[in-house]
């Protein structure tokens, strides 16, 4: 099995893994993975409890009503959400020479709310159950051309798809107890599971090896809405493999009664996140890593928003690493072609009526830096990767329903190669869709 | 209380129906994966012989039937030479409908009535047959890579006659032989 395993490895090898130290990237790693998918499922969760009803928007004034827009499409009661990625043309030596695949990663979730189930005096009891899959892989389209053979339409063509080597499918499962006013308790269980589809290309057949399965837990709480913790343990090293808490400043100063206004602030929040990435089934990277971020998030009406994360090393980088004093760093901008007109007189922009809150839109543009040794197995020449991202959003909000679409295309955008190394060095396309009720 | 037990009851359906989220997610994001298997075995001196159930690829159009997009039309083999993730071009067909002028739409829909640039071992026109199997004639040495698809026929539901657009409904993975 382990021989079968390093002959898979080094199957993947792509054509730029001729560096001396062999990295597998992030797609195989569960524990990487498991991050991703929870920090997707929290962003989900926080559209979810940040979205009021089309009546308690109206009942807010123009300004704070637009705080809550931003925070995500209508979503009172149940969230779907789709998000896929897709790197195209990705070189990878298969037994039969180098091709270029696609390489995908897919993340969906349905979240379904229920509030006020007991009064409980104190507070009220509620409950919210989730699930969320990511699906990860490589596929190779390949076309079959129809001719004169054919007595009907002969100039088509179909197209089918071979999945190549380690196919990915990781679901959570997700309880959620809503204490009104207190805060909430996520407790769920993640299924990981790599499976290489054989020779056939075809998952579910008989050639199917299924590398590695297995469970981990997650918490997540939000006490008083402004300390979260969000951690995944393995049941099996007994151990906690990444953490992540942070503190919501803005939320605490509105506690203690100093935010009159919300919209007037920006989301603040202050943290310190931990992962040991050092995954049993691959056991090639040893990623252990400590740092302090800050993340920064400001809207103004629907005619701008800023976001940013600077996050700092704390412990765990590499020697290559040391000269640098931060890990992570973006900043992302949205804006509209009348940005301006808004800016400029707001409350006249709004009442003449050309602009509802029904529908608003963003062009969004990103820069950013990361270090990340790793990118030097992936070609890089050092560990300081700059990118950027463009893309477009769009949010529906309706009486009863809401939804968003987004779409993206990223260089080297530190977001994506946080978590997916193999990334440098290509583009990546994105496309999220959200539905809510 | 009756109330707080049937939504529980209900969160605990939608868990179960939640499960298995990442499978769903595969069949949205890749719809037309490969997902049946074929066999390519030496069949004498320059013959290969492509063999595959049929079992779960047999929706036919049945005589009174008329109400769907697409039906059944026939098994589409293609075959290359170089690479199983390279283009195949197409190298028979055998189809269920006979696609004549006259053909109106309840004919011929019960047996393989078009058969184009393969010849099968069993002289088989019954679609009630639980595999199928053609030969394919070859270039002694040469390694072949074959794949098949299972090909519908769009349908005109408005004026009750077939369209000309086909559709893969399904696609098979790779075979590979030597030829004899």
């Amino acid at each position: 099995m382990q021989k079968k395993f390093l002959v898979f490895l080094f199957l993947l090898l792509p054509v730029w893994g001729m560096a001396l130290t062999y990295d597998p990237g992030d797609l195989i790693n569960a524990v990487k993975r498991s991050q991703v998918i929870t920090g997707l499922f929290m962003e989900r969760w926080m559209v979810v409890e940040n979205s009021l009803s089309r009546k308690e928007l109206l009942e807010q004034e123009l300004d704070e009503r637009f705080y809550y827009i931003n925070r995500g499409g209508y979503a009172r009661n149940v969230d779907i959400y789709l998000h896929g990625e897709t790197i195209t043309g990705y070189p990878v030596n298969t037994a039969f020479g180098l091709y270029e695949l696609n390489l995908f990663r897919v993340f969906g979730s349905t979240i379904a709310r229920f509030e006020n189930i007991l009064d409980l005096g104190i507070t009220k009891w509620g409950i919210a159950v989730g699930a969320a899959g990511y699906r990860y892989g490589m596929y190779k389209n390949i076309v079959l051309q129809n001719n004169s053979i054919s007595p009907v339409d002969p100039n088509s063509e179909f197209e089918v798809k071979d999945y190549l080597y380690t196919q990915v499918f990781d679901d959570l499962l997700v309880l959620t107890n809503i204490f009104e006013g207190f805060g909430y308790v996520h407790t769920g269980i993640l299924l990981n599971q790599q499976v290489e589809p054989g020779i056939d290309g075809i998952v579910g057949t008989a050639d199917d090896v299924d590398l590695s399965s297995s469970a981990r837990l997650f918490f997540d709480t939000n006490i008083f809405g402004f300390f979260f913790l969000n951690m995944g343990y393995n049941s099996d090293s007994d151990s906690a493999e990444f953490v992540t808490t942070k503190i919501d400043v803005i939320e605490l100063m509105q506690l203690f009664g100093y935010v009159k206004r919300r919209h007037i602030w920006p989301d603040l929040y202050l943290g310190y996140a931990y992962v040991n990435a050092e995954d049993k089934a691959t056991s090639t990277i040893n990623d252990s890593l400590h740092t302090l971020f800050m993340e920064l998030h400001y809207t103004y009406y629907n005619a701008l928003y800023f976001k940013t994360r600077i996050e700092t090393f704390l412990g765990g980088q590499t020697q290559s690493e040391e000269g640098y004093s931060y890990k992570q760093l973006y900043g992302e901008v949205g804006f509209r072609l009348d940005t301006m007109a808004i800016l400029q007189n707001p409350q006249s922009y709004y009442g003449t009526g050309k602009e509802s809150l029904a529908l608003s839109y963003y062009i969004i543009f990103g820069m950013s830096r990361l270090i990340d040794a790793r990118s030097i197995s992936f070609g890089n020449s050092d560990p300081m990767i700059a990118g950027f991202s463009l893309g477009f959003k769009m949010n529906i909000a309706s009486e009863s329903f809401g939804g968003a679409l987004e779409a993206r295309v990223n260089r080297n955008y530190a977001p994506k190669l946080y978590s997916l190394i193999e990334a440098y060095d290509h583009w990546l396309f994105e496309l999220s869709l959200q539905i809510g009720f | 209380m009756q109330q707080t037990i049937k939504k529980i009851l209900l969160i605990l359906g939608l868990l179960g129906i939640f499960s298995g989220c990442s499978h769903m997610i595969d069949a949205i994001w890749n719809p037309n994966t490969a997902s049946f298997n074929i066999d390519a075995l030496p069949a004498g001196a320059n013959q290969i012989e492509i063999t595959f159930s049929q079992d779960d690829h047999s929706n036919v159009r049945n005589f009174d039937e008329i109400t769907k997009d697409s039906y059944f039309y026939g098994y589409y083999i293609y075959r290359n030479s170089s690479s199983p993730y390279d283009d195949y071009d197409l190298i028979g067909i055998e189809g269920l409908s006979a696609l004549t002028a006259s053909d109106s739409y309840d004919t011929y829909h019960q047996s393989f009535q078009e058969k184009h640039g393969l010849s099968a071992p069993v002289a088989d026109s019954d679609n009630n047959s639980s595999s199928r199997s053609y030969i394919d004639t070859c270039s002694t040495g040469v390694k072949y890579y074959y794949r098949v698809v299972v090909v519908y026929r769009k349908w005109n539901t408005h004026d009750d006659v077939w369209r000309n657009d086909l559709e893969d409904k399904e696609a098979s993975s790779w075979a590979a032989e030597t030829c004899p």
